[in-house]
């Protein structure tokens, strides 16, 4: 066992991908339609958590933090991208780990994701990954008052998409 | 439990189910990439102004070299001096906005801090873009004049050969307005006002 720094940056960083790498696949499935784009921006959000480790010194929870780290990566890599590839975004074309997900439910409920503007899709994003109001306030900045009502008026838009697939099945 | 709150269990059930994920995923290759893609200095230059970087620091030492070969005139001396010491200030100056720009920038602020520590970045950017014509373009052309004057006084005659450079000289800092106040202001600004469009939205549902 060594207690070298570099080491045990390893170690934190591995083991943040490890606990939040299926959140931060879906993170990026949220943000964008292509499997290369999500592919690219899971490094991104890699390359800059490594980055940012060392200045990491617990003033947030670990959560929030890696939460920020990625949510603000995704959206500027999704901005840069969208200006690039407008069209390529409604195509949708690679396949990756997570698309054509087995449940048709799943599916609606990322479409649904993808198509919010950018401050609602953070927002509901980091509730469906179990976060509560005030963790999502301190990734947002967003006052818990308009946490609240945007997440009220998200939980009904997707659960009425959900539930009109589940009816015409 | 309220219905609102039922739908939230449920769709964050829905949501997290990733059966197409492998349980184990081996991150040793994105360790790898991840050291690869740390941000240098030299990559926020070259989102920066690597062309003028670059410029600036290989035409630097020639004109210092010409301002020793031609230093028995005055008007050579003295006009490859101002060029050497301007594109020499360039260089730095925008070497220390880079590492200002890399210093300032944090990752791990709140989506509403990070967008306006970017406004921030943008609105620093545009002022110094704007800057470029005076503190830059005029002494650089003007050094570019005194060493010009002469040649072409000798050709064409005092009046001739100032008319002439001046006129040279105008052209190329009207270029350099609108390469810098024109093209690359409003590139900027357009960034900007996308970056405040989400800033605004978010204050939107505040008040």
């Amino acid at each position: 066992m060594t207690n070298n720094p570099g080491t045990v940056r390893e170690h934190e960083f591995l083991r943040l991908l490890g606990v939040y790498g299926p959140a931060l696949r879906r993170l990026c499935a949220g943000y964008l339609h292509s499997g290369g784009d999500r592919e690219d921006l899971f490094q991104e959000i890699a390359a800059a958590l490594w980055s940012a480790l060392p200045g990491f010194r617990g003033a947030a929870s670990e959560r929030t933090w890696l939460y920020r780290v990625a949510h603000n990566v995704a959206y500027s890599y999704a901005r840069k991208r969208r200006r690039q590839y407008r069209s390529e975004l409604q195509v949708g074309a690679l396949p990756d780990r997570l698309q054509a997900p087995e449940d048709p439910r799943r599916r609606v409920l990322l479409e649904a994701v993808q198509q919010l503007g950018p401050v609602d899709r953070q927002v509901v994003l980091l509730y469906l990954e179990g976060l509560s109001t005030r963790e999502i306030e301190q990734v947002t900045g967003l006052s818990a008052n308009s946490i609240g009502v945007r997440l009220t008026r998200l939980r009904r838009r997707l659960a009425s998409l959900i539930a009109g697939k589940e009816v015409n099945e | 439990m309220s219905g609102d709150d039922s739908h939230g269990d449920d769709l964050r059930k829905l949501w997290q189910t990733t059966g197409e994920q492998p349980q184990r995923e081996d991150h040793s290759m994105n360790l790898r990439l991840a050291r690869e893609k740390q941000r240098s200095l030299f990559d926020v230059l070259r989102e920066q102004d690597m062309t003028a970087y670059i410029i600036s620091l290989s035409f630097a030492p020639l004109t210092a070299w010409c301002a020793w070969s031609g230093r028995r005139s005055l008007w050579l001396l003295a006009g490859y001096l101002l060029m050497t010491v301007t594109l020499a200030a360039g260089a730095a100056a925008v070497w220390r906005n880079a590492r200002r720009a890399r210093r300032a920038e944090r990752i791990d602020l709140s989506r509403r801090e990070h967008q306006q520590q970017l406004i921030r970045f943008h609105d620093a950017r545009i002022r110094f873009s704007k800057s470029v014509k005076y503190w830059y373009a005029i002494p650089l052309f003007a050094g570019g004049g005194l060493v010009l004057y002469p040649i072409t006084a000798h050709f064409l005659g005092r009046m001739g050969g100032l008319l002439l450079v001046a006129g040279f000289l105008l052209i190329c800092w009207i270029s350099v307005w609108h390469m810098h106040d024109v093209r690359g202001v409003a590139d900027l600004r357009r960034r900007r006002d996308d970056l405040q469009q989400l800033l605004d939205e978010m204050n939107r549902t505040e008040d």
